[in-house]
């Protein structure tokens, strides 16, 4: 049973219609990744699934919810389960890092073991050697490292579904790898993934459906259980990385 | 016809702004009072509004008021005493600075500072996604930021009147004491003579009115900030003129009222 389901899209941006009312579901346990020619597509389709930009037409569901005909309190108990990680690492400007990793854990949680959830951070920032910025304000952090820390916020919370938006984008190979690894970790304890990247390594090693959009309309979908799975993502020619880490992974 | 249609657009716009501000206006007075449940989030941002709008504008709230207290009372004495009517300049303090220019002077010092911060702010939020952050953790920006700021602006904006109204009298008497000496007892007793229950509930109903208003325009403002940074210093702009034009309405309908009733 699907656990998100798009149905006849279209989103409308000022007086541009963009999808030409596609429609998809997303099973539970199961990890979609959305290629496409334009990452402008690509990222207002994320913004939609995420609750954050309201459909001209058709529906989002999520376990069966239109997530669009909800009060945001109503919605409360659906973004628990979802975590949102965009492709630029946003952070609360005003809050140091530390607050801004701790604030859906603290919203989620009335009661949490404060030295468990800063435990479980500095495991993360470990593993992704991620500089010690914890105290630090947003603003001095490096790209690298918010896009990082955003992602351990989302890992902290712990949802049962992650919607990432490019998440290899500017990472270095280390990084590319550890990513890749902790969402192989992520999809092998059940949880659903949906990911927008154009990173060939990430589909081969992550991808259980490959949805291939075509500016504003869904041109194929691709399955793992397909013969020729590799060779018809391969044959996409709007990948970032064809001949990558995929053998060390 | 082309007038007619223009006419009839920009109407329509203004009504569906003025319904749109008065659902917000709804919004926020409704999570207002489930403000208790997040406060575990909610708490640093109201700490910090207080903070900013309240304690950090002291310094030139009790200037202004020093100032204008002190004033009143030189002109007042100087007028009123060649009349032989010097006991009415305690009515004038009483009237002029507490019933009006304490809450307004005070409206405008929060406008100036903190509704433009507030509408800046909000708007740079916006264009930097961090709404939509908020809004992914399932947290209300209304519950997270706009209540926070709300609760912050409208205390502290009752609290710098009566701060005001406090260095105001103090101002008062220093200044009288500089030309006419004059025991601080006896003056306060003066001023406590003339000042009423009705003054001190109209300046209270002020500040708090003028606090929502102020807060409440500044917020939404900052809201209707969409995609671009150019909007974010015109929408500070709209946020400080409107608050403006708002605090002088409800100070005059305040003050109508009272006299009515």
């Amino acid at each position: 049973m699907s656990v998100l389901e798009i149905k006849n899209l279209v989103v409308q941006v000022e007086e541009q219609k963009i999808f030409n009312r596609i429609s998809f579901g997303v099973d539970e346990r199961e990890t979609v990744l959305i290629v496409g020619s334009h990452g402008y597509y690509n990222g207002i389709l994320l913004n939609t699934i995420g609750g954050f930009f309201e459909p001209a037409e058709g529906k989002v569901t999520f376990e069966g919810i239109d997530i669009y005909s909800k009060t945001e309190e109503e919605l409360i108990a659906l973004r628990k389960k979802v975590s949102v990680v965009f492709q630029e690492g946003v952070f609360l400007a005003n809050l140091s890092v530390l607050e801004n990793l701790l604030l859906p854990v603290k919203f989620y949680r009335k009661k949490f073991i404060h030295s468990k959830v800063i435990k479980e951070i500095k495991d993360y920032c470990e593993f992704f050697e991620v500089p010690p910025v914890l105290q630090k304000r947003p603003a001095f952090i490096s790209y690298t490292s918010k896009k990082l820390l955003s992602f351990i916020r989302a890992l902290i919370t712990h949802p049962e579904m992650i919607i990432l938006n490019k998440p290899l984008f500017n990472l270095d190979i280390r990084n590319q790898k550890r990513v890749i690894h902790v969402l192989k970790e992520m999809k092998s304890q059940g949880k659903t993934l949906v990911i927008s990247s154009n990173s060939f390594d990430v589909i081969k090693a992550l991808a259980d459906r490959v949805i291939y959009l075509e500016k504003n309309d869904i041109k194929k979908i691709m399955n793992r259980e397909d013969k020729d799975f590799i060779q018809q993502v391969k044959q996409l020619d709007i990948l970032s990385d064809l001949i990558g880490v995929e053998d060390e992974i | 016809m082309k007038i007619f249609g223009s006419i009839g657009l920009g109407l329509r716009t203004r009504i569906n702004n003025l319904i749109e501000f008065y659902l917000f206006m709804i919004q926020v007075l409704r999570k207002v009072f489930t403000f208790h449940k997040q406060k575990q989030i909610g708490f640093i941002v109201l700490l910090r509004q207080i903070m900013f709008t309240g304690y950090e504008a002291l310094p030139l709230i009790i200037f202004l008021a020093l100032s204008i207290g002190g004033l009143i009372i030189l002109e007042g004495n100087y007028i009123l005493g060649g009349f032989g009517q010097g006991q009415l300049v305690y009515v004038i303090l009483v009237t002029v600075v507490i019933r009006e220019l304490s809450s307004i002077l005070t409206a405008l010092i929060v406008i100036a500072r903190s509704g433009t911060a507030i509408s800046t702010e909000l708007g740079n939020m916006t264009i930097n996604n961090e709404i939509n952050l908020l809004r992914s953790f399932g947290i209300s920006p209304i519950s997270y930021l706009v209540v926070s700021r709300f609760i912050g602006v409208v205390v502290a904006m009752f609290l710098l009147t009566i701060y005001f109204n406090l260095a105001a009298v103090i101002g008062g008497w220093l200044f009288s004491t500089i030309f006419y000496p004059i025991n601080f007892s006896f003056f306060m007793n003066q001023f406590l003579y003339h000042l009423s229950f009705t003054d001190i509930i109209i300046f209270v109903i002020k500040s708090i009115v003028f606090g929502m208003a102020i807060a409440l325009i500044s917020c939404y403002q900052g809201l209707k900030v969409t995609a671009a940074t150019t909007e974010v210093p015109q929408r500070t702009i709209k946020a400080a003129v409107t608050s403006v034009i708002a605090v002088i309405i409800c100070d005059t309908i305040i003050t109508i009222l009272f006299y009515i009733l």
